[in-house]
């Protein structure tokens, strides 16, 4: 009799889950939520988990660029929460300059000229590439662990995004921006839309480019890379310039998706791009892993999140399940990992 | 020959240790989710309220309040007793969203507690959800909540305008949404909390009176500790005791000293580098919730500042018992989590029976228990009851405005009940 190993769709199997563990788990995720709410698979509900991991699938994307280099980029929040600031007042037209304490006269600012929306989008994902910039170059000029910059960028954005909004939501949103973040083409938001064309940009960019391939190098071997003629420093810093116009774009959907500014946005949202990652099952090392493992982390949490809320698990307990998930699958990950590699 | 022949033998036996390494692993893979799958389920029955199990959550639910606020072990749970002029008996079992926007402290745990325990009275089926100070996620938690079929939706919004998309949905399904805590644009049938403003003049009258006591005239120090900048809460209790400070006492001078989102910890923190930059200079602290008051209350006996006047709001048990000893701390402003999510569960109930508003007379006749106790409360829950058109199409909705009553030495052994949840 042949041996069960051999063939050929467990072979197939195989590689699949040593490339995207997630994927088992989230078969069996939804599994259970199809067999226990078959509410579940109406296109309401895709609708509703489409929408919500595509912002956070926005962040994941540029997460996952720092990650292949072996570095974490915890200032996403920061800059997100920042860019949409920024947009905001923009299209005010005025900001708040400082707020000694609520109930008191504020000292609102007011920015003249105001300039046309598209110079205003184009203006601020340039703040929000610039933020990623400047960590990328800290990090890569001066060899300051990552960890430490981006923690600093994201102190500093928050800071500045509360000094200019005053710490106050904002409500003036143009229309168009909320259309974006709210409306559907043929039932599939258009965020969600969105965030797959950027997916599949980033993924041709990866795999296709010189910078993509320069980024796997680097994030697997620096010396190899280095020997090989890629220039180090010039790579870090486009993938920490990637991660900041992601959380910029992350920022703008947000506005568009809420109809409101608050500058509360973002907070702990780099743990959630941090763990969509790891689930994804891209090496925390670098150098090793893909979009795919991206998209497979994000709808991982998306349909966990979902999946909790439509079975009634009560709030504090979601906490545990998630908990245990996350365990499960890392070890799970881990067991591939050290059994075959 | 032999030697192809090794080799060929050598990668066959290491390509099947590979292969069946990666069948158990697949094999260890499906039980783990299984087990997962099971686990998950089980977790997911626990919140169904049948019988028993409710009890249990319920319990737990006793247990982490208690372990965080009184520390003293309560048990059983009495379900609240409305003593109202016309009694309505819940006869519709329907299933109702709570949109919650955090559960971080023993305020918002109290108003779980109380959806929770209001709604195993009724026979409700409740869907409790965390939206973690999270915009995005409470917009998408009400939508899986709708794609779940709620009859019901209460929402602690995260911002005022935020949750507009997602509550035009409910409309659509004509969901009646009940607003509890924080204020709304609209859209709702009710909404039901403190009125900030109000609490913060009335500390502010009360600080000033205070300050008139010790100097003979209204002047001196205050130190503000805001809870986060922007949040109307903070900008509503500061906000109105400035404007009566601003217009009747102007020698009253103030600062705000820091943030301290509403925890602990971190107004004592705030505390301590105040004593460190104004010293001798503080008359008074004025914290815009209790917990930070209590926090600063540690810092200022830890540096020996005993003349220090403090006050706080939101009628936390242990603020109480602080006001009782009549030592530093001074007042608070009734602001209880848990009466405010039983008036609107009730005010619900009354609106899924008869399809209509209740009456103001109904609200103001509904009596309320105090946790675990079951103490029924001997002051006026109800203060006033507004008529808005901030309803569904701008027809008419209510304000219900709960608590907002300064509670100082003397009318604080009515509040105080030592089996209360908050």
């Amino acid at each position: 009799m042949k041996k069960l190993t051999s063939y050929f769709f467990i072979k197939i199997l195989y590689r699949i889950f040593r490339s995207y563990p997630a994927i088992p788990f989230i078969v069996i995720l939804i599994i259970i939520a199809a067999i226990y709410e078959p509410a579940f698979l109406t296109p309401d509900n895709f609708r509703s988990i489409a929408s919500y991991i595509s912002i956070l699938g926005l962040v994941t994307i540029g997460m996952t660029f720092a990650v292949l280099l072996g570095m974490f980029d915890l200032s996403v929040g920061g800059i997100l929460c920042l860019t949409a600031t920024i947009y905001c007042i923009w299209y005010m037209g005025y900001y708040y300059l400082y707020l000694p304490g609520p109930g008191t006269i504020m000292f609102v600012k007011e920015l003249n000229p105001v300039l046309p929306e598209a110079l205003i989008l184009l203006g601020v994902l340039l703040i929000a590439v610039a933020l990623g910039l400047i960590n990328g170059f800290v990090i890569a000029h001066f060899g300051v662990p990552s960890i430490v910059t981006t923690l600093g960028v994201l102190i500093l954005s928050r800071g500045l995004a509360w000094t200019l909004s005053g710490g106050n939501p904002l409500y003036t949103i143009p229309d168009y921006i909320k259309y974006f973040g709210q409306s559907t083409i043929y039932g599939v938001p258009l965020t969600f839309l969105f965030w797959i064309i950027i997916l599949l940009l980033t993924g041709i960019m990866l795999n296709c480019t010189t910078i993509g391939r320069a980024i796997y190098q680097v994030g697997g071997n620096p010396e190899a890379a280095y020997a090989a003629g890629v220039n180090i420093t010039s790579t870090r810093i486009i993938a920490m310039g990637i991660s900041g116009l992601m959380a910029g774009l992350a920022g703008l959907l947000m506005v568009g998706r809420t109809g409101v500014m608050h500058p509360h946005y973002g907070m702990g949202i780099e743990l959630d791009a941090l763990a969509a990652v790891v689930v994804g099952g891209i090496s925390l090392q670098g150098g090793k892993g893909g979009v795919v493992n991206t998209l497979c982390g994000v709808l991982f949490l998306g349909i966990l999140t979902n999946m909790m809320n439509l079975m009634a698990i009560e709030a504090i307990t979601q906490y545990l399940v998630k908990g245990a998930f996350l365990i499960a699958l890392v070890l799970f990950e881990r067991k591939l990992e050290v059994r075959t590699g | 020959m032999a030697e192809k022949n090794e080799s060929f033998l050598k990668k066959k036996i290491s390509r099947r240790k590979a292969l069946s390494t990666a069948a158990k692993a697949g094999i260890s893979a499906i039980v783990a989710g299984v087990v997962a799958g099971i686990g998950g389920y089980y977790a997911g029955m626990s919140a169904v309220p049948t019988k028993e199990i409710t009890k249990e959550v319920t319990k737990e639910i006793t247990k982490t309040v208690t372990k965080t606020v009184t520390k003293t072990p309560t048990v059983t749970t009495t379900p609240t007793t409305p003593t109202t002029a016309v009694v309505i008996t819940p006869t519709k079992k329907i299933r109702l969203g709570f949109a919650h926007v955090n559960l971080n402290c023993p305020y918002y745990l109290a108003m779980q507690r109380a959806a929770y325990d209001v709604a195993y009275k009724f026979g409700w089926d409740i869907i409790l959800t965390n939206a973690e100070a999270d915009q995005v996620k409470q917009i998408s938690d009400v939508e899986s909540m709708l794609v779940k079929g709620i009859d019901a939706l209460i929402i602690n919004p995260v911002t005022e305008e935020g949750p507009k998309s997602v509550i035009k949905k409910c409309i659509e399904k004509d969901i009646p949404v009940v607003v509890v805590d924080r204020t709304m644009y609209g859209d709702y049938i009710a909404y039901v909390g403190i009125d900030q403003w109000k609490a913060g003049r009335l500390q502010g009258e009360f600080i000033a009176k205070m300050l008139t006591e010790k100097y003979g005239e209204p002047k001196g120090f205050v130190a503000l500790i805001g809870g986060e900048a922007g949040c109307p809460a903070t900008i509503g209790r500061g906000g109105g005791a400035i404007e009566v400070w601003k217009s009747k006492y102007p020698n009253i001078k103030y600062e705000w000293v820091g943030y301290g989102y509403y925890s602990m910890e971190k107004g004592m923190k705030i505390m301590e580098d105040a004593i460190a930059t104004y010293g001798e200079k503080i008359d008074y602290v004025y914290a815009m919730n209790d917990a930070m008051a209590l926090g600063a209350l540690q810092a200022l006996r830890a540096a020996g500042l005993t003349d220090v006047m403090v006050s706080g709001i939101d009628g936390q048990k242990e603020a109480y018992e602080e006001i009782m000893k009549g030592g530093q701390y001074k007042s608070t402003v009734v602001n209880h989590s848990w009466e405010i999510t039983i008036v609107a569960m009730y005010l619900l109930m009354y609106y899924v029976e008869k399809g209509e508003l209740p009456s103001e007379e109904w609200l103001q006749s509904l009596k309320i228990t105090t946790g675990p106790g079951g103490n029924i409360a001997k002051w006026k829950v109800i203060k006033e009851v507004r008529k808005v058109d901030k309803g569904p199409g701008g027809t008419t909705a209510y304000d219900v405005i709960t608590g907002t009553e300064l509670v100082t030495i003397e009318n604080v052994a009515l509040h105080y009940d030592p089996t209360a949840i908050f």
